[in-house]
């Protein structure tokens, strides 16, 4: 399994706990590209809605998620339409070692 | 991106779902969407034929295994629903209707005698009809938070919308100002609500207002059955003008609606009234879109 | 004696009926648990004696004793919390997603570290109306649910000496469920029409489930107009009352005014009628 679907995989179990569903198959997230040789991820992350109150804890969850992937070096997750963007931003900062 | 076109009225029987299904026929670029989950009429008037369905999982229920209960009395004491009692022979016993799913009693109990079981609380549907596709759903009787499957329903659609390249969302919410109203307002691009001219139809359509602006939606106001009491549906357009909100217009009381949906007939092609008043308010409509 | 009112669909005349059979009571407390859009009292015009704040509890983190362990995080099942260690050391709550259900205090091992505090979510008002006691929850705009607040209008409102009324919200979920649970007797309030029976079917799938004695009022009845009836025939319901539509009542509703003394002995006979049953 190639790094990119490893990364799909784990984000299977990345769960909207308001939906019960996970993000992949919600499409919450897009613009999946991986570079193999430097682990380095970039990935876009929208909440179901602008004010969405568990946009937040989706975004660090999603990050955790790639981050644990054997192989991952980097994570870049942008969040977009999102009113708590600039915080999520900062949270999400917090989790590059 | 599409534009989510709500219609809600605070007040139940005001004629919302009328509306709706009267705008599906005239608006024509949309996904329909059901949110009136909880009591959901709008599929009897545009008889859609289910193409995919899938169950809705609500959150998980406790329930207890009385042979590793050693009834401390621990759970009961803590739970905040009042979903823990104990039966006549003295064994502890979650209500399912009660419990909120909290959890708290499965982490306080000392000896794992706690566990959670998965509960599907409704299903909902992606469908055909006569007036276009239309996303709807049915919150089993009992079942809570209504709130999550009408963010589910309106998320589907919006699936659908992108991908096939449609431009409007047109969905019918439920009365009411509670959580399933707020998932319903929640990212709408505008929201007409629908007052009957009574002091209830006035009282509601104040609070679901308040609750538009609060979201900080834009939000306009038809008035059903205005002929009723003349005098009321000028205090309702005098309240609409003072707030800034758009009349988008009026639809007369018609006995003609009450047996078109009797018989499951649809009132925009069946009342010329009611045809001649929607298509004035939907002009209206489609100049704040 | 406790008597809900309650009808799957909105505007079937669920208030009407609760309030005129509150009125024809000898001894009654009438209850609105349609807290997010409460009517009664635009129709019994009561005089409020006391308003009172209705509180839940919220979790506040005070983020100087705070260890930022996340152990509060993890215990909300609704993900309204979210802690963040080295080297933000920053908690975010969101109160939306909150049901008070008191799980982060309880698992919180830092003393004071995460204290629950209240915050109002609606109002409770109490008063009179003619020989009526009348007690009304109103939930405030932007709060996601009246269950907790209908659970304490039962709980610590509510006069089990008297005939209570408990008018009920439309719909078959939480807030309804909340509401006729453990009552005596259910009258489920339809219209002879498609969408009534409909969401009618939705009702009596849940007085049925929580094994309530319950009959059936057909408000708006037409002469000839056997929707109900038939369907009430073939699934074993009795019909305790059908109140005939007429324009007049409608335009006397829409003037907030119902004929109370009219209907008096009316609604004295339904009252009867469900006492014979309990």
């Amino acid at each position: 399994m190639s790094l990119k679907e490893e990364i799909i995989e784990k984000l299977k179990t990345v769960y909207d706990p308001e939906l019960r569903e996970d993000v992949v198959k919600l499409k919450l997230v897009y613009d999946l590209n991986v570079d193999e040789e430097n682990g380095v991820v970039n990935i876009k992350f929208r909440p179901t809605v602008e004010n969405c109150p568990v946009g937040l804890q989706l975004a660090i969850a999603i990050k955790k998620a790639i981050l644990s992937v054997d192989g991952v070096k980097r994570a870049n997750v942008k969040v977009e339409n999102f009113i708590w963007a600039k915080e999520a931003e900062e949270f999400l900062k917090a989790l590059d070692k | 991106m599409s534009k989510e076109l709500v219609i809600i009225s605070g007040k139940g029987g005001a004629g919302k779902t009328t509306l709706t299904a009267s705008l599906a026929c005239v608006l024509n670029d949309k996904v329909i969407v059901d949110a009136d989950a909880d009591a959901a009429n709008m599929y009897l008037l545009l008889k859609p034929q289910i193409k995919h369905k899938e169950l809705f999982k609500g959150n998980p229920k406790a329930y207890i295994d009385v042979d590793k209960c050693i009834k401390c009395d621990e759970c009961r004491r803590l739970c905040r629903f009042d979903a823990i009692h104990i039966n006549e022979n003295g064994e502890y016993y979650v209500d399912e209707l009660k419990c909120d799913s909290c959890e708290l009693c499965k982490i306080a109990c000392p000896v794992d005698a706690v566990l959670m079981k998965e509960v599907y609380s409704g299903e909902w549907y992606e469908s055909e009809t006569p007036y276009g596709i239309m996303v709807h759903a049915k919150l089993y009787p009992g079942a809570e938070n209504s709130g999550n499957l009408v963010t589910m329903v309106k998320h589907r659609a919006k699936l659908i919308a992108e991908e096939k390249g449609i431009e409007y969302i047109l969905v019918d919410g439920s009365p009411g100002i509670g959580c399933p109203v707020i998932s319903t307002i929640s990212g709408a691009y505008f929201v007409v609500i629908v007052a009957e001219p009574t002091p209830a139809g006035i009282h509601d359509l104040k609070r679901v207002k308040e609750l538009c602006d609060s979201f900080k939606v834009k939000s306009g106001v038809v008035v059903n059955k205005y002929d009723l009491n003349m005098e009321k549906t000028k205090e309702i357009e005098d309240f609409a003008d003072k707030q800034g909100m758009p009349v988008l217009g009026r639809i007369p009381f018609d006995t003609c609606v009450h047996r078109a949906i009797t018989d499951l007939d649809m009132p925009y092609e069946r009342c010329e009234k009611v045809k001649k008043s929607v298509d004035s308010i939907f002009r209206n409509i489609m100049e704040r879109l | 004696m406790k008597i809900a009112v309650t009808s799957g669909k909105g505007g079937t005349g669920k208030t009407t009926i609760a309030t005129m059979l509150a009125y024809a009571c000898d001894n009654p407390q009438y209850i609105d648990c349609d807290a997010e859009e409460p009517n009664g009292h635009l129709f019994l015009k009561p005089k409020i004696e006391r308003v009172e704040p209705f509180n839940v509890l919220i979790p506040k983190i005070n983020e100087d004793i705070c260890t930022f362990c996340g152990k509060c995080a993890d215990a909300c099942v609704y993900k309204a919390l979210v802690v963040m260690g080295e080297p933000l050391k920053k908690t975010m709550f969101f109160d939306e997603l909150c049901h008070s259900c008191g799980a982060c205090a309880y698992v919180c091992p830092v003393e004071g570290a995460l204290i629950e505090v209240p915050d109002e979510i609606g109002k409770i008002k109490i008063g009179k109306a003619r020989h009526i006691d009348f007690v009304m929850g109103e939930l405030n705009i932007g709060e996601a649910s009246a269950t907790q607040l209908i659970a304490s209008l039962k709980k610590n409102y509510m006069d089990e000496s008297k005939t209570v009324i408990l008018d009920s919200p439309p719909g078959t979920s939480c807030t309804v469920v909340e509401t006729i649970e453990g009552v005596d007797y259910v009258l489920l309030v339809t219209e002879p029409t498609s969408f009534g029976l409909s969401d009618l079917k939705l009702s009596v799938e849940l007085v049925r489930d929580m094994g309530l004695k319950f009959g059936i009022v057909v408000n708006k009845y037409e002469e000839g107009n056997t929707l109900i009836d038939d369907y009430a025939k073939e699934e074993g319901i009795e019909i305790l009352f059908r109140l005939p539509f007429s324009k007049e009542f409608a335009e006397s509703y829409s003037r907030g005014e119902l004929p109370f003394e009219k209907f008096k002995d009316d609604f004295k006979d339904l009252l009867k009628r469900i006492e014979e049953r309990v």
